[in-house]
């Protein structure tokens, strides 16, 4: 297959939510000699971009996102490491992105905090998914200890929203806040909730929050700490 | 009348299917919590990892130990919903972190007040038999928010409460003491009060919760088992993928509560859900609702329990024990007073079109026909004299109407504001007897907790629903 073949495959499997397919194509675009990141970006970034496009416009199911999601991940694990060899970050920013992820303390819904963590995945994201009930001190704790430069929460509950507070407060006594961006959601989340707690920024959906946390990366996050 | 979501064959073979999981798969909780510590010493392994296997006899003896009838009762003795087959109680839906203020208009976060009038207007609904915490009150303060939402509940209604949004012990040890405090001053016979706990689909309990729903069972005091898996997300993406789900860790659950409390009350509450497709949000308008509703009831009956469900008309020709039904909007988040009103119409209508009606030489009207013979009518007949109070009289839904009643009610508005009047109304007038003084003396005592009572809150509580 030439280029224009390969990138036609591996969009026709993204969006057939073929992992398998999708990690064979990227594997056999890398043997043709394409560059890594072209792959990247006209192979599968697109492609992405083109589902959640489709979703949006309500053409696909959640379903057939996530999955279009997970053949992003497989077709990404096998660029990574001529990626990381190119010392190319997807993002473009200067260090990988790593994100701690959690549902906050007390709140155990993680329905919509799987949804955004798939999708940040897809993106290159390296997501350090904590689970639910997370207390503020777990939050420090994974952002030191795996480098992170975003954190992500999610509360459902409006009896837990307000630890939310409580982990960007450990966040600034542990002096970590300034290395990360901070997202919040969840639906009872709102900016003006989101700006009152000093977090980065909110989004009601995943491809909300995926736009949400490109442009959170693409401030000038100061990197790994 | 009935109609079978299920065969005999069907009920059996989903039970089979969920035994098969809660012991191939089981239940996970966290390894190191108070609630597995709990059920090690019962004799249950909890694997390293969390897993609790839970063998099929286990389940069925488990099982044999709850009573089949469940007593939910007023607080003054009175209006005790009894939970025993025979009868369809409706609850209220809850519980909205926002609220339609009825006078403004405005959609804002939901307060005690809130809580105060939807639980006064609940009283005055007579279709309505248990108030279920319709809001969650943000101005009252953590830890105590739920325990001032239940006093502020028992307040303004006589009716059996159910608290939804309970999910942690020390929550549920104040609410408990509240409800001895009702008891002991004679005013309750029977649980003024339950709890609703909810297995985390797939397959997953909350310790937090578990905790909070034993310390109830501890009590006496009902627990709604829970579970409300989502097909497609929580569950497998078809209607008795979604039953299959509920159904299991709604019998694993129940077990885990009768190995602890053999006997405590439990009520099987079944709320197979689907997702919207698009988001992964619950969808209430997804048709298959309401007979994995349906099917819910007939699951929770063939393990002889009490069952609650939501689904409306489909579940209810099955007979549920409870049925949740009403006032909440976009997926039960908001609190809307007017939609409250209208739904209880609903209800009405709903609770008569699945009424049986008997045929017999009366309600035939044989000689009724002979009398007015071909051509003619019924209007002045004896007869129809003696039937026509069973007639539905629609307020809130559009009645057929002479043109000019049409534009004249126009003016007025829509029937929407009809029933917004008529919910100002009813909140403003209706009376609720007082709590019994010594019994609500030492309930302030347990909502007021450690820290000294907020002014603010209680001048929201100005008649005439009092917080
Ligand atoms: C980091 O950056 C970001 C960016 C965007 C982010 C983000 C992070 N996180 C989310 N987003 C955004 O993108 C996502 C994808 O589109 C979106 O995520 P969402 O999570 O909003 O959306 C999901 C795709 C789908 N939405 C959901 O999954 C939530 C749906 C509802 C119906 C819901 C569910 C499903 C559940 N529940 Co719960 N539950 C309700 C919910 C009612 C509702 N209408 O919201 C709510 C939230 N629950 C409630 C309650 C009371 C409870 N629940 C409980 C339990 C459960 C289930 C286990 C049954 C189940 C969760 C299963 C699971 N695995 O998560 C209990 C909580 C226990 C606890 N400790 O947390 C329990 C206390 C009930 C009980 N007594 O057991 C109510 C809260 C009331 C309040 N005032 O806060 C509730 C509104 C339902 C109700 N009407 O009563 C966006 O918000």
């Amino acid at each position: 297959m030439d280029g224009a073949a390969l990138y036609g495959a591996i969009r026709a499997a993204v969006v057939e939510g073929d992992a398998e397919r999708a990690g064979a194509l990227a594997g056999e675009a890398l043997r043709a000699g394409l560059d890594p990141l072209e792959i990247l970006d006209r192979g599968f970034t697109s492609s992405l971009r083109h589902v959640g496009s489709c979703w949006e416009k309500g053409e696909l199911y959640l379903p057939e996102m996530m999955l279009a999601a997970e053949a992003v991940k497989a077709g990404l694990a096998v660029l990574k490491p001529r990626l990381s060899a190119a010392g190319a970050s997807k993002a473009g920013g200067a260090a990988p992105l790593v994100c701690v992820m959690g549902t906050v303390a007390g709140d155990i819904h993680d329905i919509g905090k799987n949804i955004v963590g798939t999708l940040l995945e897809a993106i290159g994201v390296r997501v350090v998914d904590l689970g639910t009930d997370v207390e503020a001190s777990r939050f420090v704790g994974a952002v030191r200890e795996h480098g992170a430069n975003l954190v992500g929460m999610s509360a459902l509950l409006t009896s837990t929203m307000p630890a939310m507070r409580q982990v960007v407060e450990a966040l600034e006594a542990a002096g970590l806040r300034r290395g990360v961006r901070i997202a919040v959601g969840g639906a009872p989340v709102t900016k003006a909730f989101a700006q009152e707690i000093g977090a980065d920024g909110t989004a009601a959906d995943g491809m909300g929050a995926l736009r949400l946390f490109q442009s959170l990366a693409a401030k000038e996050v100061p990197g790994a700490v | 009348m009935r109609f079978e979501a299920l065969t005999g064959q069907e009920t059996k073979t989903v039970h089979r299917a969920a035994l098969q999981i809660l012991e191939e798969v089981g239940l996970h909780l966290p390894p190191a919590s108070t609630l597995a510590g709990r059920l090690r010493e019962a004799g249950l392994q909890v694997t390293p990892e969390g897993r609790l296997h839970l063998p099929a006899s286990f389940i069925e003896a488990a099982l044999a130990k709850a009573p089949r009838v469940v007593r939910l009762g007023g607080r003054d003795g009175r209006e005790t919903a009894v939970l025993d087959g025979r009868r369809t109680f409706i609850t209220t839906d809850g519980c909205g972190a926002w609220t339609i203020d009825p006078e403004s208009g405005e959609r804002r976060a939901s307060t005690l007040d809130d809580v105060a009038r939807s639980a006064r207007l609940t009283d005055a609904l007579e279709h309505y038999q248990v108030y279920w915490m319709m809001v969650s009150a943000g101005d009252a303060p953590l830890p105590l928010r739920t325990a001032r939402e239940y006093l502020t509940a028992a307040r303004n209604t006589t009716k059996h409460v159910q608290m939804i949004d309970v999910h942690r012990p020390e929550e549920a040890a104040a609410i408990v003491k509240m409800a001895r405090a009702l008891r002991e001053s004679g005013a309750a016979t029977d649980a003024p009060v339950s709890m609703l706990n909810s297995v985390v689909s797939p397959l997953r309990l909350d310790p937090g919760g578990c905790e909070a729903a034993l310390a109830f069972a501890a009590a006496g005091l009902p627990v709604a088992a829970c579970s409300m898996p989502i097909a497609s997300v929580t569950a497998p993406a078809t209607a008795p993928g979604s039953l299959l789900m509920s159904h299991a860790e709604i019998i694993g659950f129940t077990a885990l509560v009768q190995t602890l409390y053999p006997g405590a009350p439990v009520i099987y509450t079944g709320f197979p859900a689907f997702a919207d497709a698009r988001t992964g949000i619950t969808n209430y308008r997804d048709p298959r609702r309401w007979w994995a509703a349906a099917a819910a009831t007939q699951m929770g009956q063939s393990v002889r329990l009490p069952v609650f469900t939501s689904g409306e008309l489909a579940s209810l020709l099955e007979h549920p024990d409870m049925l949740c039904f009403g006032g909440l909007l976009e997926v039960s988040t908001v609190l809307s007073f007017e939609q409250l009103v209208i739904d209880h119409e609903i209800v009405r209508d709903m609770l008569l079109s699945a009424a049986p009606q008997p045929v017999d030489d009366e309600t035939l009207g044989v000689d009724a026909v002979r009398e007015v013979g071909p051509g003619g009518h019924f209007l002045s007949r004896r007869h129809t004299l003696r039937h026509i109070r069973e007639f539905v009289v629609p307020k809130f839904s559009e009645p057929a109407r002479p043109v000019e009643r049409a534009e004249q009610d126009a003016a007025r508005g829509s029937p929407g504001d009809a029933a917004r009047r008529e919910a100002l109304r009813l909140i403003a007038t209706h009376a609720v007897p007082p709590i019994d003084a010594r019994a609500a003396a030492a309930m302030e005592r347990v909502a007021d907790g450690p820290e000294p009572a907020r002014p603010e809150t209680r001048a929201r509580s100005s008649p005439p629903a009092k917080s």
